[in-house]
């Protein structure tokens, strides 16, 4: 089988979804036993942000859960691999499939001044990894998002408090174990911002809600995104207002928010859009925090 | 005025709160502490240990308090003590989506969290300073018929910020209702 060549340059919320298709279009005729090898080229990648990456962590465990063989190019770009290195990406592949092209170790090198760390890739299987998350948010971001976002005691604990609630959402609805990581921005118009991204494999959102109730299984996804929005529509009784509180402080910090689930994905900057998406397991979520006026 | 109970005091794993479940549980003990205190009481919910309460431990622990003392723990009262900015950031975040209320205190500043409609935010405010109050009070303080006042303290008593303490004779015959505030 031919690699699987990524053209796009950049991976982040609207090219994930092209990501998705080429990847899975290209191996749905592949048997799981196959021994020819899927080989993913990152080569001309030249910018991940915390979305794309996470994206990218899962597709990586998809592909090692279900090939034998799986290989991933890493990007020509230096500063790119170490950004990945840097992040903890490597190390969080590494069990499912084969790195090629690896010209920087694990550990990564300097990052480039317009962005800063503020998070690298954590996995959160357990209620404990939640806490453990935020507990690292407060403590070790705090000044940096003081100092560079313009944010106050009360803003860092609102930005801890959407980090934990959609890491509480891997726990409680996803079945599964999910990866997140936050970085810090500086656009070219001196303004600085955060990304936080957020993936699992898990059922996605339209089956979580299908098990409180059924006749959501009929719903296409962008409904049931929709309406785990809404307050008060959770599969558990009694809950449903954690997503619909990070939509109102993401509103508040003049953000956005991608939330992708089975074959749509909901964008919402200041309006909401519709996007098709390709069908990929889980939920991945991108929420864009932005400095104080 | 309302006996008040020795505070009881809340830890949490390196000082935070999180999740459901450890809402659920925390929750949990503070209601076996007021099914064991007598009614007309108020426990002091100390949050000194706290430093950050997520929203889901928040809406778990304090929204669901709040609607229990409504309904089967009606007669019980708390108030919540020693919040930092960020810990009540994220309680009133969770009261106000229940539409709920809850008083917290500070440096001896009681606060109104979650969202009261101004008017009974006045008058509560009003019963603070009296010690106590009656719809006849309201009818001078705020030009309100006897009714409406009546209907405003059962309002703020649902609510958890009057104690409804006992009836008094009127003058002309007839009696009504004594409200304590809750502080």
């Amino acid at each position: 089988m031919n690699p699987i060549v990524i053209a796009t340059p950049t991976l982040h919320a609207p090219t994930v979804d092209g990501l998705f298709g080429t990847v899975l279009g290209a191996i749905s005729g592949v048997r799981p036993s196959s021994r020819a090898p899927i080989i993913i080229d990152l080569s001309r990648v030249n910018f991940i942000d915390p979305y794309g990456m996470v994206c990218l962590c899962q597709l990586c465990r998809h592909l090692g859960n279900r090939f034998r063989h799986s290989r991933l190019v890493l990007p020509d770009r230096l500063d790119v691999q170490a950004y990945l290195a840097r992040m903890g990406f490597f190390d969080q592949v590494a069990g499912h499939l084969n790195l090629e092209n690896q010209q920087v170790s694990a550990g990564g090198g300097r990052l480039p001044a317009s962005s800063e760390v503020l998070l690298e890739l954590t996995s959160v299987r357990r209620q404990e990894d939640v806490l453990e998350v935020t507990r690292l948010i407060l403590d070790r971001t705090r000044v940096i998002l003081r100092e560079q976002l313009g944010y106050s005691d009360r803003d860092v604990g609102k930005f801890a408090t959407v980090i934990g609630e959609v890491c509480h959402n891997i726990h409680d609805h996803s079945e599964d174990e999910g990866v997140v990581c936050v970085q810090r921005y500086t656009s070219r118009d001196g303004r600085k911002y955060a990304i936080i991204g957020v993936a699992d494999l898990g059922i996605g959102i339209r089956a979580s809600l299908a098990k409180r109730f059924p006749h959501v299984n009929d719903w296409p996804h962008y409904l049931a995104i929709a309406s785990a929005l809404r307050k008060d529509f959770s599969r558990y009784p009694d809950r449903g207002l954690g997503l619909y509180i990070i939509s109102q402080i993401v509103g508040q910090y003049h953000g956005s928010l991608d939330i992708r689930s089975g074959d749509t994905r909901l964008s919402v900057k200041q309006r909401a859009r519709w996007v098709q998406s390709s069908p990929f397991p889980g939920t991945q979520v991108s929420i864009r925090l932005s400095q104080k006026e | 005025m309302l006996g008040r109970l020795e505070p009881h005091k809340i830890s949490g794993q390196r000082g935070m709160l999180h999740g459901r479940e450890k809402g659920r549980l925390v929750r949990e003990d503070i209601i076996r502490v007021l099914e064991s205190s007598p009614a007309d009481t108020v426990l002091p919910v100390d949050f000194s240990g706290i430093a950050f309460i997520d929203f889901s431990c928040a809406d778990e622990l304090v929204s669901k308090l709040v609607m229990r003392l409504s309904t089967d723990l009606a007669g019980r009262h708390i108030v919540l003590t020693n919040l930092s900015e960020e810990v009540q950031e994220n309680i009133a975040a969770a009261l106000e989506l229940r539409q709920l209320v809850c008083l917290a205190e500070s440096d001896r500043a009681v606060k109104v969290l979650g969202r009261l409609h101004p008017e009974l935010l006045k008058t509560y405010e009003v019963a603070r300073k009296r010690g106590r109050i009656t719809a006849r009070d309201l009818v001078g303080a705020f030009g309100l018929r006897i009714s409406a006042g009546s209907n405003r303290l059962t309002k703020l008593s649902q609510l958890g910020l009057l104690a409804r303490a006992h009836g008094e004779a009127m003058e002309r015959g007839g009696r009504h209702y004594v409200y304590l505030p809750v502080q």
